[in-house]
């Protein structure tokens, strides 16, 4: 990959979208994927299989998908030079499906555009898939990205671990988060902050609280 | 513009006038989101030993460390703005509203407004939509100083049922409500205050441990008493009080509690009309006040003197003054419903 220090500030330095403030918290996802040639799509029951078949219907080259998977994901990538497609399980919840399609950029943010060596590529799509979580405990730990020990991760962990590293740094930004605590001060915190936190943001409860952790910012009460 | 989400999904304008909603929903009532209650009626006295206990006259009360002194209260004005219909064409109601929480301080005789918060929020279920579209909305709400909220479908209800989701969006903007009164509480959570509502709906905002809250309820929906300590709530006289019981609901502190009689009843009101519950966080009147009764006649009685006078006020007989006033404050830091549905409407082009 390419070495860019911050790539959440490098995404916004290269699309000219605004970041968000703590007067406007929300991060605009959406403008942001419309800055690429890049489409999402939210599909219920999200599978391989379907997504495969979504994709031969518009004549997109599908060889590398697994056409019998029927595993259900919670996200799914699709780059090539021509197309780039987002998709998301559209039975989760909202919060759930921003961070699946944040963590889905993250993968076409620095694993596809920072790695595409000047000229561009050959034409051979880029396949991510991210299984959707089967417990809450599994959701917990998928988005958990202050807790994993990066020396032995494969390379594909790596890779999923950087693409959450990038949601949840796209969506809650620290200064703004650092700056909202401080707002609150002193004395509301621990859950309180989370359930507000998450609802200016439009995150989940327990996307903010990891992202509150990690920054040592959470604290039961 | 931005605000054309309302628009795309059929949205029109609705009148002022009241559905009946086709459930009764207790968490509407002061005592209603809670599961069920474990009660400890013999905490003070004996229950069989129960009788009412005067708390006036009480000895060096003006200075008493522990007077109230910070009072907090919330509002939610609102309702339901419009209706949309989703894209598998459930019907969503769309709620506007305005919600704020207020802290009045007495000092030297003298009550002000310590701190407020208001915020003008748009409530509705928006699991049924495009994330991305959402998220626009939104945003595009920020712009213009709204706050959207995203409510969550009842549990175990159907979605289709339009008067539930017309429940779910106000308890949506409620519950916000009461973070907001949650937030404006835990600036000074050390300063001797009151509540209006019970604790538990403020928890995390103070500390269960050493903070000197207390909740007045007003509304009794549930009954905690055995039968003559029923009959005894029914019977006090202003001034009296019942003796204290524990309670624990499993959402939030362990209270100790105690009905208190505000004024008498001379009315024809309801027998238990002018009464008051009392809420203190357990743990903190067992350790920092050494589990003292007389911490109980002396803080019934300062709630006694503050005691709302206003006859003309409806709600005088269970109200204190202080949260009369910081209701009035509160009420005129709001815009003009009006006026909100107005610029509402205008900016969403509906």
């Amino acid at each position: 990959m390419a070495y860019v220090t911050d790539p959440v500030a490098e995404l916004y330095r290269r699309t000219g979208v605004k970041p968000p403030t703590p007067l406007r918290p929300i991060t605009p996802m959406g403008e942001l994927i419309g800055s690429f040639n890049l489409m999402q799509l939210e599909l219920a029951d999200l599978t391989q299989k379907l997504v495969t078949s979504y994709l031969a219907s518009n004549s997109a080259p599908v060889s590398q998908l697994d056409v019998s998977n029927d595993d259900p994901l919670a996200g799914f990538l699709y780059a090539t030079r021509r197309q780039a497609i987002i998709f998301v399980r559209n039975t989760d919840p909202i919060t759930r499906r921003r961070f699946s399609a944040a963590h889905e950029l993250g993968h076409y943010w620095l694993h596809y555009v920072l790695q595409k060596p000047p000229g561009g590529v050959e034409d051979t799509p880029i396949i991510f898939v991210d299984a959707a979580p089967q417990t809450e405990m599994e959701e917990t730990e998928e988005i958990d990205v202050s807790a994993k020990n990066k020396a032995n991760l494969s390379q594909y962990e790596q890779r999923e671990y950087e693409a959450d590293l990038f949601a949840a740094r796209l969506l809650m930004p620290t200064k703004l988060i650092q700056a909202k605590v401080e707002l609150y001060k002193p004395g509301f915190e621990g859950e309180n902050l989370v359930r507000r936190l998450a609802s200016e943001l439009l995150v989940s409860h327990q996307a903010i609280r990891i992202r509150l952790r990690e920054l040592g910012l959470f604290s039961h009460k | 513009m931005g605000l054309y989400f309302l628009r795309t999904y059929g949205a029109s304008r609705v009148s002022d006038h009241p559905t009946p909603s086709p459930f009764v929903n207790p968490d509407l009532t002061d005592e209603g989101d809670q599961p069920d209650p474990s009660v400890i009626l013999d905490y003070e006295i004996d229950r069989k030993s129960w009788k009412a206990r005067s708390v006036l006259g009480q000895n060096g009360l003006r200075n008493w460390d522990y007077f109230p002194r910070r009072f907090v209260d919330g509002k939610d004005s609102g309702r339901v703005v419009s209706w949309i219909k989703s894209p598998t064409g459930k019907k969503i109601p769309v709620r506007l509203s305005q919600i704020g929480a207020v802290v009045m301080r007495m000092e030297n005789g003298q009550l002000r407004r310590e701190s407020y918060l208001v915020e003008k929020v748009v409530a509705f279920i928006t699991e049924l939509f495009n994330w991305e579209e959402i998220e626009a909305y939104a945003i595009g709400l920020n712009k213009y100083g709204f706050r959207m909220l995203s409510c969550q479908p009842p549990m175990g209800h159907k979605i289709y049922d339009a008067g539930t989701l017309r429940q779910a969006v106000e308890d949506c903007s409620r519950n916000e409500m009461l973070q907001l009164e949650r937030l404006v509480l835990a600036k000074y959570f050390n300063v001797p205050t009151i509540v209006d509502g019970r604790l538990a709906q403020k928890a995390g905002a103070f500390n269960a441990k050493n903070s000197p809250v207390a909740g007045i309820v007003k509304t009794h929906h549930l009954n905690y008493l055995h039968e003559s300590g029923y009959e005894l709530y029914q019977n006090l006289k202003p001034g009296e009080r019942t003796p204290a019981f524990q309670l624990a609901t499993g959402y939030g502190p362990e209270v100790v509690s105690w009905f208190l009689r505000l004024t008498g009843n001379q009315r024809g009101e309801m027998p238990g009309w002018g009464v008051v519950r009392v809420e203190i966080p357990a743990y903190y009147f067992e350790h920092e006040q050494g589990g003292n009764w007389s911490y109980l006649d002396k803080l019934s009685e300062a709630i006694w003197l503050y005691r709302c006078q206003d006859v003309t006020y409806s709600r005088s007989a269970v109200s204190l003054a202080p949260i009369q006033r910081a209701e009035e404050s509160l009420g005129a830091c709001f815009l003009a419903n009006d006026a909100i549905e107005a610029r509402f409407y205008h900016l969403n082009e509906i």
